[in-house]
């Protein structure tokens, strides 16, 4: 059964945003892996092959595109693949601890999954939240800011008990920050 | 008051780009309508490609990515009547660390984008878009394409733009985590779906760029100031900042203060003004702040430093470079040596591997001397020897990020290599001083 | 052309030259790595920065001046040659310290990661990595400041990257990726060239490896990575560990798989043959092979005859020529001249060939012939060279280049990009040609192609259509606009038919189908006419146009090498058991003992693979190339000229040509022959061409580049054999995959696994040819058949 075998209306909206040439169809690459990261954790090599497939590309030039970007994932991840930025200012922000911190209570390292399969981890860099650092990312979602031991706490806890991202309540800030008008940010 | 607006707290500065952002609601079409919205689009047409490029110039307008190249002058090399499928393409994938402008920009104010590279598409004879996001802006993906849908539906967007012959297609295509594609060819090529490798200029891209096709590639500040141009006047937009800066710029502020986030204000704001009045001042000491995004050159918190104008030419002038306009804050309590540590592995791991100096220095050699210095290994001579690979890579790379590492390792020398020389000659790993996660 | 200055030099370039070529040009040096002869420049490596400037005019429009020469204003960044393209005035410096100091530091930071393997690796000795690093590295300047000093040979103690060593990507090439020093060579080589994208590189940064997921490096053009890996990465698995390079000798000769004329270098080390290289032939094969010419070389060293021998008591035995003449002088008593028939092989030397018509003159026999020789002559065809094919603006191929003549394959590869023949510099080919560029789009429209199986060179056109054996007649004659276009095939053939007419320069691709089929091939004749096109036919013998040219084909009521010969044969080659059945006296001569030659041979001699012939051949293009005997311990072994002198004076006749110089002589004298790399176009020589010998079976012998005596060592565990239909003809047998069968093919029986394949015309059945019977069509007779 192929992933895209029931999709093939997405695939044509995808394809008719590129020219229509062997060249312009091979741009729908980025947002097929997207799709199947999305849907199933990771990208199998028979994913990659039928991608390759689709597009009459070699599953070695899928595999090249895929393997070069952060976001794509060639091991199985949790249900909730944790992304932790690394980069400076969240650095400053405590990001090193923070990771520690979850290498510790969740036992794994990066590319394993917590024995329940929920959670997965990875350092990627800046993602640009850095005035709420420090910021996670929980698989394709709007960045979980400000990440304090008592957030993280709540939000692991949220996560385990099965609530959505956006129903989970975390404590100390609401919203997003933009501080024009001298507002405090604040855990 | 006369004389070029140079600070936020100038009456006659009013806000633009983010006049919305934070405002209810502010990513509809309703809004957007209802506060004026669409109108500088109608009148690019009516004036045509050549007026809109007239008056950008005139504007002074800058790239506002960190490259800070003349936007009329990039639009100008687009060639006329080709037959060919000229492109406007928007550099969304802001990844530079200590920005985060671009992002509010398309959360909050989508239709200004939209507005502005259909402004950019009339300038430079393109009827099709792409908007290259950087694949975890997810919230600011899901705008934009809600945005987008709106404006085709209600005759913005697609064949015929309010009856005014012009056409345009958007596109948003997302990115997978990757700070390479922030550089314009090599952004063309992950968007063709190939291995993001920056490509050889010449051939530019206004000549050859996407598919081959006259492309021309802006940063989504930068489109998103267009549409004021056009709707204010150039010489609106020149009544701000200096000669060689002018116009608006929105700063970013991230490290320990009391208010970091974004601030709108005119180029040629000092510093203190942003960090000491907007940000609120810093919440512990502070040694050094990178001014424009981490590729600059860290500056020491000095008086001196404090009362630089935020402009290309001052900071040029002292050492480093204006970039994005985000300003990070590096605490006293934390080495220097930490901090770069943390900046050349961001490099390091980000670095696309075409080429040798970037891949086996900024990526391999750099990372481990910084690895060995950091975890207490570090020996006498290890800091020439950093300075001599530093040598060797600058200047010798195929795109700028391999400078790009080069530059705030040296800024960090010059001014605080004594801490690089204790960190060899104590050889003691590098510790923090208390913790930093509240 | 541009005026440029290298240093103290000023040259002149054409217009759009790289600064690399310039500097080359000028006699000066510049190092690289990622640089490559027909490959697209990229400048990934940063070895060749060099300091670039010009001179500006004013805003007077006049030069700005400084001490009476135009001022040279520098560039602020240090450039790659190789990548940027020289300005009339431009002044380049490839000797200061400046850029001295950028070499060394590029070849530190190259080496970096690289693994101290040198002891153990391949490479050594001919390491393009080795050579740089011993010229632009340890500049002593930078790293032995004091003359006192110890000299600085390493700054770097740190634990270098571990990734996979000894890696095989295939059965025919061996990865270390520790070694790699990321050039993408061979990454580029596989787009550009075969356009079979099966490498390339996974992540990024420092962690980037070389990587496929195509199991077991799916190419027929796999081998000249090899060739290209400036660093001992990728390497040949056939000679791993056999030699260290300065051990080889080396010889450089013409290869004979195939009638393309790819220049080889062979390399044998102490009488073995070891390894095969590809050779610089701008004009043929510009600097690739394919890998059966390369890689299948194992079948040669093993199973040799040594000495000539001669049938006693039933069995072979050992004896000297002496004894052979003695055997075959016994064996031609009582033999008219006209009961002997002379067949050499397919790539027999045009020497071999001269004694071969002198011969069979002399002894008044119309039996002669060369194994392989098309059922329709190729001499009438006005043959095309490669460079024409280049400025072709049509080109319509009926056949499979990619197998049948594989060089030509990689040339359309070339022309399909738009490419024209590099330009000529004072060093020979560019190394940085700008006009190449990566991922260049084909130009479909210019190319058109039917086979009788899937070509990969189908790729690059804009028609192609698989059609059954047989059909290329009607093909030709709906082109010729005299029928309808067989059903199927009438979309290809309308798009055909307008860009014949578009086009003024056409080039005619002829395959093995056509020519075996003389009413096909007729039309052929007659479509080229008619375009004012020239021919490229791909013959399964190698040096088909020249044997042929020299008249080395049956005379009046003679037999053909495919059918039974008379009462007294010599074979150069081993036939079929059908054809050494029906003769009363055998001399073979053969390079490999075989149980069919045990049984049947009354004399064997010894002969020589095409690797240790010296002689003279003729490629499709109607060129003459030569080929050099290569150090191979082959015993009392000896060409064809010998063998036929033997046979000479055993039946008593004189012929002048007795040794292999004396032949070449006189095919210069006597029959024109110009000197190598020239064309030779005689007057075209060809027989009374009857349709009554060709059959059209139903059992297609497909065109390979590999050939029988080739499948042992990794050569047999690339290449499969299968007996290949549609799934419907299997159905219609009674046939399934995996299905083992015995079949009559015209050499023998042989037993064969069915395999079926989607795509393949109904009612055909296809075995690989793998030598002389290409692009024959015969009646399948299944002996056995049945379940696996």
């Amino acid at each position: 059964m192929g992933f895209f075998d029931d999709k093939q209306d997405w695939l044509r909206e995808v394809f008719a945003q590129y020219p229509d040439t062997p060249q312009g169809r091979r741009a729908a690459i980025m947002p097929m892996l997207r799709r199947i990261q999305q849907e199933e954790g990771w990208i199998s090599p028979e994913r990659q092959k039928e991608v390759a497939r689709i597009l009459g590309i070699t599953a070695t030039e899928v595999a090249g595109v895929m393997s070069f970007y952060s976001y794509y994932q060639a091991l199985p991840t949790g249900k909730y693949h944790l992304q932790v930025c690394a980069t400076l200012p969240c650095a400053i922000g405590g990001a090193d601890e923070l990771w520690d911190e979850l290498v510790q209570e969740l036992g794994i390292l990066r590319g394993e999954v917590t024995p329940d399969g929920l959670f997965s981890i990875q350092k990627v860099e800046c993602l640009g939240s850095c005035h709420t650092a420090p910021v996670i990312q929980v698989n394709d979602e709007p960045y979980v800011e400000c990440v304090t031991k008592a957030r993280l706490k709540a939000l692991l806890q949220g996560l385990r008990e099965g609530k959505r991202l956006e129903e989970i309540v975390l404590p100390g800030r609401v919203g997003h920050e933009v501080h024009l008008r001298g507002e405090e940010v604040g855990a | 008051m006369n004389g070029p607006i140079v600070s936020g707290r100038d009456p006659r500065f009013e806000k633009t780009l983010y006049k919305h952002v934070g405002q209810p609601n502010s990513w509809t079409l309703d809004y957007y309508l209802s506060h004026g919205g669409y109108q500088a689009i109608k009148k690019a047409i009516a004036q045509g490609p050549d007026w809109v490029i007239e008056e950008v110039k005139k504007s002074g307008l800058r790239g506002r990515g960190g490259a800070g190249f003349p936007t009329g002058l990039k639009w100008s090399f687009m060639p006329k009547n080709t037959g060919k499928q000229h492109y406007i393409v928007c550099n969304a994938d802001e990844s530079e660390p200590g920005s985060f402008k671009d992002r509010y920009l398309m959360e909050d104010d989508p239709h200004q984008l939209i507005e502005g590279m259909m402004i950019a598409g009339v300038a430079i004879e393109a009827s099709k878009g792409y908007i290259y996001i950087r694949g975890e802006y997810r919230r600011a993906y899901d705008r934009l394409i809600s945005a987008i849908r709106e404006a085709y539906a209600a005759g913005y967007l697609g064949q015929n733009v309010m009856g005014s012959g012009f056409s345009f297609d958007l596109y948003v295509h997302r990115g997978a985590g990757a700070y390479i594609c922030g550089e314009e060819t090599a952004l063309m090529n992950s968007l063709e779906g190939l291995r993001a490798n920056p490509r050889m200029k010449p051939p530019f891209p206004a000549q050859a760029g996407l598919w081959g096709m006259p492309t021309t590639i802006n940063n989504v500040e930068t489109l998103c100031s267009v549409v004021h141009i056009v709707e204010r006047g150039a010489d609106w937009f020149a009544s701000m900042g200096s000669e060689k800066s002018r116009g608006h710029k929105l700063f970013q502020v991230s490290g320990p203060f009391k208010r970091p986030g974004v601030y709108e204000l005119p180029l040629g704001t000092t510093f203190r003004e942003l960090l000491l009045d907007w940000a609120g001042g810093p919440t512990e000491p502070i040694q050094a702040i990178i001014p424009g995004g981490s590729s600059c050159p860290p500056l020491p918190w000095t008086e001196e430093i404090l009362d630089t104008p935020m402009d290309y030419e001052s900071i040029s002038a002292k050492g480093s470079m204006l970039g994005t306009g985000g300003v990070i804050g590096i605490p006293a309590s934390m080495s220097m040596v930490d901090a770069m540590w943390n900046v050349t592995r961001f490099y390091g791991h980000e670095s696309c591997g075409k080429c040798t100096p970037c891949r086996e220095g900024v990526s391999g050699w750099m990372v481990s001397l910084f690895e060995k210095i950091g975890t207490g290994r570090g020996r006498r001579g290890d800091v020439e020897l950093l300075e001599s690979i530093l040598d060797q890579i600058e200047g010798r790379s195929f795109c700028a990020l391999a400078d790009a590492a080069c530059w705030p390792v040296r800024g960090s020398l010059k001014h605080f290599r004594h801490q690089f020389v204790e960190a060899v000659e104590q050889g003691k790993p590098i510790e923090r001083q208390g913790s930093r996660w509240g | 052309m541009l005026k440029v200055t290298i240093n103290d030099r000023t040259v002149e370039v054409p217009s759009g030259t790289s600064v690399m070529d310039a500097i080359f040009h000028a006699g000066y040096d510049v190092p690289l790595f990622c640089a490559e002869r027909h490959l697209s420049p990229i400048g990934a490596c940063r070895m060749c920065l060099v300091r670039i400037g010009s001179p500006r005019k004013g805003p007077d429009g006049h030069f700005i001046m400084e001490g009476g020469q135009p001022k040279i204003f520098w560039l602020p960044k240090l450039s790659a040659a190789c990548i940027t393209a020289v300005s009339d005035g431009m002044v380049v410096d490839t000797l200061s310290d400046e850029v001295r100091h950028a070499q060394s530091g590029m070849i530190e930071l190259t080496l970096f990661n690289h693994p101290l393997d040198c002891p153990t690796c391949d490479k050594g000795g001919a390491c393009e990595l080795q050579d740089r690093s011993y010229e632009y590295g340890l500049v002593e300047k930078f790293y032995q400041p004091d003359p006192m000093e110890l000299p600085l040979y390493t700054r770097f103690e740190l634990t270098r990257r571990h990734v996979d060593k000894h890696h095989p990507l295939s059965p025919f090439i061996v990865l270390d990726r520790e070694r790699c020093i990321h050039c993408k060579r061979c990454v580029r080589y596989f787009e550009e060239i075969p356009g079979e994208e099966v490498l390339d590189f996974t992540e990024r940064g420092v962690y980037t490896f070389i990587n496929s997921e195509e199991k077991g490096l799916p190419s027929n053009f796999s081998g000249n990575i090899v060739d290209i890996c400036p660093v001992g990465a990728l390497l040949d698995q056939t000679a791993r560990f056999r030699a260290r390079n300065w051990e080889y000798a080396t010889t450089a000769t013409t290869s004979m798989d195939d009638a393309s004329g790819a220049a080889i270098l062979v390399d044998t080390r102490s009488g073995l043959l070891e390894r095969i290289r590809a050779a610089e032939r701008r004009e043929v094969n510009e600097i690739w092979i394919s890998d059966a010419a390369r890689f299948g070389h194992e079948w040669v060293n093993e199973n040799r005859v040594r000495t000539p021998l001669v049938r006693k008591d039933g069995k072979l035995v050992e004896a000297t020529w002496e004894e052979a003449l003695g055997a075959i002088r016994k064996g031609l008593e009582g033999v008219a001249g006209a009961d002997i028939g002379i067949y050499l092989a397919g790539n027999s030397t045009l020497e071999e060939g001269l004694a071969a018509l002198e011969l069979t003159q002399a002894l008044s026999t119309p039996h002669r012939d060369f194994q392989g020789r098309t059922a329709h002559p190729v001499g009438v065809f006005a043959p095309a060279s490669f460079d024409e094919l280049l400025d072709a603006e049509f080109v319509l191929v009926l056949g499979d280049p990619a197998e049948e003549a594989p060089t030509l394959h990689l040339r359309l590869s070339e022309y399909s990009r738009g490419l024209k023949p590099a330009a000529k510099l004072a060093h020979g080919t560019p190394f940085a040609d700008l006009n190449i560029k990566e991922r260049m789009p084909r130009l479909t429209h210019k190319l058109a192609l039917f086979s009788a199986y899937p070509s990969s060179t189908a790729w690059w056109a804009g028609a192609s259509a698989v059609h059954a054996p047989g059909m290329e007649a009607a093909l030709l004659a709906a082109l010729l606009d005299k029928a309808e276009a067989p059903a199927g095939l009438s979309e290809p053939v309308a798009w055909v038919k307008a860009r014949l007419v578009a086009s003024s320069r056409v080039v005619l691709v002829l395959g093995a189908g056509v020519l075996n089929q003389p009413q096909a091939a007729q039309k052929a004749k007659e479509l080229a006419e008619r375009i004012g096109g020239r021919v490229m036919c791909m013959t399964p013998a190698a040096n088909a146009r020249g044997l042929e040219a020299l008249g080395l084909f049956p005379g009046k009521g003679g037999a053909g090498w495919s059918e039974v010969g008379p009462r007294v044969v010599y074979y150069a080659y081993l036939p079929s058991e059908k054809q050494l059945r029906a003769a009363s006296f055998r001399i073979l001569h053969l390079t490999h003992r075989h149980p069919l030659a045990d049984k049947y041979a009354d004399v064997v001699l010894p002969g020589q693979t095409a690797y240790e012939k010296r002689g003279h051949t003729v490629n499709l293009e109607g060129r003459v190339l030569p080929l050099e005997p290569a150090g191979i311990n082959n015993g009392q072994a000896d060409s064809a000229v010998a063998a036929l002198g033997l046979v000479a004076e055993a039946a008593g006749v004189r012929t002048p040509v007795r040794l292999v110089r004396q032949a070449t002589r006189l095919l210069v004298e006597k029959h024109k022959l110009p000197p190598v790399m020239e064309r030779w176009l005689p007057k075209s020589t060809s027989w009374a061409v009857s349709d009554a010998d060709v059959t059209i079976g139903s059992l297609y012998l497909r065109p390979t580049m590999w050939r029988r005596e080739q499948l042992v060592g990794a050569v047999a565990k690339v290449v499969e054999v299968r007996l290949e239909m549609s799934p419907a003809t299997a159905r219609a047998q009674g046939l399934a995959d995996g299905y083992q069968v015995e079949l009559a093919l015209p050499d023998g029986p042989e037993r064969l696994e069915v395999r079926t394949v989607e795509g393949l015309p109904d009612g055909v059945m296809y075995v690989p040819a793998l030598g002389a019977w290409a692009g024959r069509s015969v009646e399948a007779k299944i002996l056995v058949g049945g379940r696996a």
